[in-house]
């Protein structure tokens, strides 16, 4: 369970970029974040595992309290955390396994990830991650080598290492293709519905947000302008969100006819 | 459009698992071992040879390791057994090193060296297909022309003294002071003229060239450089060649008694303490490069710690370190060229290295920091596989300035083959300095030449 009290992000320079946001999502969920570039997506999914540091109220994973917490229980929190995003954030030069592997880091020995002596049940974890997005067969190949669908999918592979109770998507097709971008959606709806994992996904496009979504929150410069159910977004909510009326580069499938 | 297809059960199905490559991992760690537990047993006994081998191996290794090709056991073996051999042959040869002077041993401790490059040889050529021999004898040419620059510099103005001397002596005393100035002048006019011209042109870029040369010429003139100099000497280039050729490559030692090969030994030692202030120097450099970055670095005190002693380590010229070690630790001794080259390697490293880190992605830092992952383990992990390339290029290249380096320091006493050049050059063997010299050179070219195939394989 995520909490959400009051919680207001400033960056250096005093751009306020997350206002008084208080909600609550519940364990299971599939929530899809929606707004403007710059409305606060991505620093509202930084703030659940300590990326970027509140201002003011406050954040709870599972009643801990991220903000102010000590380095140790970060980590500790982090690695319940997996995380996707929207550059994929491999280490191009490493094989697909040691970038999945890093999602593990937390979990070893600090000698044994010193020298790449990763145990046996660690590294059949992560090819297990690797099976689950249907790119197993890429485990030693480099991963500059793969597209960037299969990219992403390997960074999917890395949050499910770290086989989390909760999983941040920021803008994880935003880089793909329609086509790819589908089959990465469906892969992270899979991934909720059936190993449970709570999902928070920052997405641009509307039609995407719809098709797979539960729960959609809309930010607009930082405020919380929306938060219910899929099905009551209609054009109001979008204007609310948005600022104007739906245009075609809002929808995936017709971006570019 | 396209929905979310039918959702299909979510079960792993059990799949033909890839064969994992052959690991180099394990191998490459039980190299490093060897190479460091030898490296320091050499270092402590005084054998620095011992180094030497291990440390092409484990450069080898290395870079095969970090291109991203996981080397076959073979590699490995190849490069450990050679290695082995090699430095038990040297240290055996140089052993008796202490006691007499036999122009025997150091060929013979080159040839056990022979093997560990061998090794790296058939290693490199497992994995390339073709080498560019062109490539290599370009860069041997460059090599050469640098060696013969490193000589003058060496020579510096002892050269040009002895040289006037000569020239004294043979009554020929040339006036230039008139022709010196005139030329100056006409220069620094024909630059005025093109300052002129690309001002009216209108060109900021010709503005600054000229500009630049004018500056160019300026301070020539100031340091006495004149193209009118070198033409009216250019036939004491006659005194140059007869003085120095034929090369002298033996001469009686001290006692007076006849000696052979007083050139191979010191050479070899000179490259002793080149690898020794590379490895060290490189070793020490990995992590402070990391805390002198800010996208790596702890915290503000650390970054700015790390920058300092950075910044104090580089400021002092690697001749200073020479010669503030040799008046530590003995004149003539090798163990002080050793300290020199170490800060002069530190220095060059941690800059180049820290350097290159502020420009890595910083994505992947994010990810695994994301992940819950530890401060080192996010540096190991995601900083480290994006600048290892470099920085085995980096050492490669260091390693080929600390060989010209550790020519130049020898001379104001930090061992080596520096101090024979020198002393030489002080009773004028020119003769013998050109034996010296040729030795210089080909050494240089042949550590160019794999340096440059090694490092060719990372690019």
């Amino acid at each position: 369970m995520i909490e959400f009290d009051r919680a207001t992000v400033i960056y250096p320079g005093g751009l306020k970029a997350l206002k008084d946001i208080s909600l609550t999502i519940e364990d299971g969920e599939f929530v899809v974040v929606v707004g403007l570039s710059g409305a606060g997506k991505s620093t509202m999914l930084r703030v659940i595992n300590g990326l970027v540091p509140l201002a003011e109220g406050s954040v709870k994973v599972n009643g801990q309290e991220v903000r102010g917490a000590a380095a140790g229980d970060l980590r500790d929190i982090r690695s319940d955390i997996g995380m996707i995003f929207q550059t994929f954030n491999l280490v191009n030069r490493s094989t697909v396994i040691n970038n999945v592997l890093a999602g593990r880091l937390s979990m070893v020995p600090r000698w044994r990830s010193t020298i790449g002596l990763w145990p046996k049940a660690d590294v059949e974890v992560a090819l297990q991650s690797l099976e689950r997005v249907g790119i197993v067969d890429k485990a030693y190949e480099r991963a500059s080598n793969l597209s960037g669908g299969q990219q992403q999918r390997v960074g999917i592979a890395r949050a499910l290492a770290q086989e989390p109770e909760l999983i941040l998507a920021d803008e994880p097709v935003a880089s793909l293709d329609p086509v790819t971008s589908h089959m990465v959606m469906r892969d992270l709806q899979r991934i909720n519905r059936e190993l449970g994992i709570t999902t928070l996904i920052n997405l641009h496009f509307l039609d995407l947000a719809r098709a797979y979504g539960q729960r959609l929150i809309g930010l607009r410069d930082g405020e919380l302008v929306f938060d219910g159910d899929i099905a009551d977004v209609d054009e109001d909510v979008f204007r609310g969100i948005y600022g104007r009326a739906i245009t075609p580069e809002d929808l995936l499938d017709a971006a570019g006819t | 459009m396209t929905g979310p297809a039918e959702i299909t059960t979510f079960e792993i199905t059990p799949s033909e698992r890839p064969a994992p490559p052959p690991r180099s991992g394990p191998f490459f760690v039980v190299v490093l071992l060897i190479g460091l537990g030898f490296g320091v047993g050499g270092i402590i006994s005084g054998g620095a040879g011992v180094v030497w081998g291990l440390t092409g191996g484990v450069l080898a290794a290395t870079a095969l390791r970090w291109r991203g090709q996981s080397s076959h056991p073979v590699d490995a073996l190849a490069v450990v057994f050679a290695s082995a051999l090699g430095l038990g042959w040297s240290g055996w040869a140089l052993g008796e090193r202490g006691s007499s002077v036999e122009g025997t041993t150091a060929l013979l401790a080159a040839v056990g060296w022979l093997l560990p490059g061998a090794a790296i040889g058939f290693v490199v050529w497992r994995h390339s297909r073709r080498l560019r021999l062109a490539s290599v004898l370009v860069s041997a040419v460059g090599w050469a022309l640098a060696a013969f620059f490193v000589f003058l510099w060496a020579e510096g103005l002892g050269a040009v003294e002895s040289l006037s001397r000569t020239a004294v002596q043979a009554g020929e005393i040339v006036e230039l002071t008139g022709t010196f100035y005139a030329t100056t002048g006409f220069f620094i006019a024909l630059i005025g003229a093109g300052v002129t011209f690309a001002l009216l042109v209108g060109s900021p870029a010709l503005v600054a060239v000229a500009g630049s040369i004018t500056f160019t010429l300026f301070a020539a003139s100031q340091i006495g450089f004149s193209l009118i100099k070198v033409t009216s000497e250019i036939d004491k280039l006659n005194i140059l060649a007869q003085e120095f050729w034929p090369p002298e490559w033996t001469w009686p030692n001290l006692t007076g008694q006849p000696a052979e090969n007083q050139i191979l030994e010191p050479m070899v030692e000179t490259m002793q303490i080149a690898v020794v202030g590379a490895t060290v120097g490189c070793l020490i450099a990995l992590p402070l490069a990391f805390l002198a970055s800010k996208m790596t670095t702890f915290n503000l005190p650390t970054f700015w710690g790390s920058r300092f002693f950075m910044n104090v380590i580089r400021a002092i010229p690697d001749l200073f370190y020479a010669m503030i070690f040799v008046s530590a630790v003995g004149f003539g001794s090798p163990f002080a060229g050793a300290l020199a080259m170490i800060m002069f390697s530190l220095g060059i490293m941690a800059k180049l290295l820290s350097e290159t880190v502020d420009g890595i992605e910083p994505g992947p830092l994010e990810a695994s920091r994301a992940t819950g992952a530890r401060h080192s383990q996010v540096v190991q992990y995601s900083a480290m596989p994006q600048v290892l390339p470099n920085y085995v290029a980096y050492a490669l290249y260091i390693f080929e300035l600390n060989i010209r380096a550790s020519v130049v320091i020898g001379i104001v006493g930090a061992g080596g083959i520096g101090r024979l050049l020198d002393e030489q050059r002080v009773f004028f063997q020119w003769d013998r300095v050109m034996a010296i010299v040729i030795v210089i050179w080909v050494s240089v070219i042949l550590i160019e030449a794999v340096s440059v195939t090694v490092r060719r394989r990372l690019v």
